[in-house]
């Protein structure tokens, strides 16, 4: 937004071990988090992890038992809503009922003062970027989730916020509808180049709309990182649960070799990438995305390099693009692989005996 | 087929029979027979002259001294609907957006005095009121007034009608402005902050025209009645706080005019049934911006 700045670089949002309680319930526990100028950053976790108090302080609703909240390099923790230069747009909208769109919209405007001239201006504008020209006068109640949706998104943008704060914003909407909001707030964030800060419990709209996502869990940060590192690096075991599905399992360790460490199952076997500390007899804790497990014949594995089991196929679930194995393998248990339908490997059946492996890259060793 | 939608349109018609069978008997017959009263085609004594609209026409060209009186008891009515709304506010909306979650407990508080015998209410401030009451006595033991000459004012006439009746009304004038408020999502004031509004723009954009159905109701709920009251006019109105209520009651009640008592009647019900209807369409509009 500043001319100044370059983009990406300078802080925008820093949240220096903030903690909140509410009685006994430490909401938020000594979180820390740099969000960059101009950045889309996702605080992703389940319902209680503290994402939607870590929001609220940081647009002064709730004030931090300790920690600071700095904008743009300036201590804002102690300062009212009103005087935060940032923007919210509320989970079910909370759009004045009594007011049409454009007395909505220009709330913000009015309250600082600019002149009516240019505030009928730049409502239009700002209708005209979330999609929803002419409908100024029109009344919430008369206007769909979705329009409401990009009414609040207005209301919120046209006071040219340093940074938006959003809600779990497209909780209310249909599955179609919130695939296409996903992709439209990107485009506005892209266009505007407006901080954005975005609650959501939804692993998958993180990924597709966020810069980078700071994973949530019981009040603290469990991982900050690129969609690509949270999901393909994941630090913990709930990180990893959390994002995608996997296939879990614990490793012990029977030999050592080149940096690695492998377990015999059955006939196969599975193979990680070890820290140097771990000594043969350790136990680990491991995962592998179904994504990742080719299947082959039980004799000729796709990885032979890196892991391989064998076991018989229980279950076959078609979901259309892509199809789910489930195969139980003796000595590990169940693991699921996600095929392409239309790739051959998807022809094998229920009770088909099959190798399932992977490279040594997909193992995840976990905390 | 068709003896299923004759049968149909059968049951419709026995259900719609109770409710007309109910409206006939004590709304449309009744004020038939008031009606009839009131242009002399019933009559309580004979010497009554015969069928006309004369007694109509007495009350509306202002020949006698009824209309002046539904002037003065419309404007009292208002008076004390208006002051009783404006007192009542502030206690609505402590109670909803302050008290927190004391709200229900000091509401019950609010309204336990009203469960005690409404004419011990009225007696109470006739002790406070009267010309040997609470305050003139108060004036005469600081010297204020001489025991000689209290504030008659207090005792009987327009204000102690005034004052009791707000008095009566006050909790129940909070209720609908209570409720509206409590309805109310609080993440709108929220919104409102986030926008840079102080409490007092918040409250006045936000809070304010969304709890105005309210108000209506309440404004309601004290002038439609107060236009009618005649027990409390009886009990501290004396002569000068004699209202359009008390008129019909002593014609009727005293048996001296059932024709003019007629007509006031009438006139009252239609003037309660304008306000009913102006009542409603003003909470519809309310509901109508709140949806």
């Amino acid at each position: 937004m500043t001319a100044s700045s370059s983009p990406m670089s300078e802080v925008g949002i820093h949240l220096e071990g903030i903690t909140k309680t509410f009685g006994e319930v430490v909401a938020v526990d000594d979180v820390d988090v740099v969000i960059r100028e101009g950045e889309f950053f996702s605080l992703l976790g389940p319902s209680g992890c503290g994402k939607t108090t870590s929001l609220r302080m940081i647009a002064g609703f709730e004030v931090p038992d300790a920690g600071r909240v700095l904008l743009r390099d300036k201590d804002v923790s102690g300062d009212l809503p009103s005087r935060r230069n940032v923007n919210m747009v509320f989970q079910h909208y909370a759009l004045f009922p009594h007011m049409n769109v454009e007395d909505n919209v220009m709330f913000g405007l009015r309250v600082s003062g600019v002149r009516k001239k240019e505030r009928v201006q730049r409502v239009a504008e700002i209708l005209e970027i979330v999609r929803l020209p002419g409908f100024q006068k029109r009344k919430p109640f008369q206007l769909s989730g979705g329009q409401q949706q990009r009414v609040a998104l207005a209301r919120a943008l046209v006071n040219q916020p340093s940074a938006l704060l959003l809600d779990e914003p497209l909780g209310a909407l249909d599955v179609k509808l919130r695939r296409e909001m996903q992709l439209e707030l990107k485009a506005i964030q892209h266009e505007l180049g407006t901080t954005f800060v975005y609650v959501t419990h939804d692993q998958e709209e993180a990924l597709t709309m966020s810069d980078r996502i700071a994973v949530m869990n019981l009040g603290r940060v469990e991982q900050i990182g690129t969609p690509r590192e949270i999901y393909e690096h994941p630090h913990s075991s709930f990180v990893a649960g959390f994002i995608g599905s996997l296939n879990a399992m614990d490793l012990l360790i029977q030999q050592r070799h080149d940096g690695t460490g492998v377990m015999a199952v059955g006939e196969g076997r599975v193979i990680a990438r070890v820290d140097a500390n771990v000594t043969a007899g350790a136990t680990l804790r491991a995962a592998v995305r179904p994504e990742r497990i080719a299947l082959g014949p039980a004799s000729a594995p796709v990885h032979p390099d890196g892991s391989v089991v064998v076991g018989a196929v229980e279950e076959v679930i078609y979901l259309g693009a892509v199809s789910l194995f489930h195969v139980e393998v003796p000595g590990l248990g169940q693991i699921v692989s996600q095929r392409m339908s239309h790739e051959d490997e998807s022809a094998f059946r229920t009770g088909d005996q099959v190798s399932a492996s992977w490279e040594l890259a997909h193992t995840l060793v976990l905390e | 087929m068709t003896s299923l939608a004759r049968r149909r349109h059968r049951v419709t018609r026995s259900l719609l029979a109770l409710p007309l069978g109910w409206l006939l008997l004590f709304f449309v017959i009744p004020v038939s027979l008031v009606v009839a009263y009131s242009v002399g085609i019933l009559a309580t004594f004979t010497k009554e002259e015969g069928v006309s609209l004369e007694s109509w026409r007495l009350f509306l060209t202002g020949e006698n001294v009824y209309m002046l009186l539904f002037i003065k008891s419309f404007r009292m009515a208002l008076i004390v609907a208006v002051v009783v709304v404006i007192l009542a506010y502030p206690i609505a909306y402590f109670l909803a957006m302050i008290a927190d979650k004391y709200k229900y407990s000091l509401l019950l508080l609010m309204i336990a005095p009203f469960m005690t015998n409404f004419f011990m209410r009225v007696m109470a401030w006739k002790v406070l009121l009267g010309r040997q009451g609470v305050i003139n006595s108060f004036l005469f033991w600081t010297g204020l007034r001489d025991p000689s000459n209290p504030i008659e004012g207090l005792a009987f006439g327009e204000i102690p009608v005034m004052i009791v009746l707000g008095y009566v009304w006050i909790p129940f004038v909070m209720l609908p402005m209570f409720a509206a408020m409590i309805s109310m999502d609080r993440r709108l004031l929220e919104a409102a902050t986030d926008l840079g509004a102080s409490r007092w723009r918040s409250f006045w954009k936000v809070t304010f025209p969304l709890s105005l159905p309210g108000v209506v109701a309440s404004f309601f709920f004290v002038f439609i009645p107060t236009i009618g009251e005649f027990v409390v006019p009886k009990l501290v109105g004396g002569t000068r706080g004699y209202m359009f209520g008390s008129a019909i009651d002593d014609l009727f009640g005293m048996g001296l005019d059932w024709r003019t008592g007629s007509v006031l009647s009438l006139w009252l019900v239609m003037a309660v049934f304008i306000l009913a209807l102006l009542f409603m369409r003003l909470v519809r509009f309310g509901r109508l911006a709140e949806s």
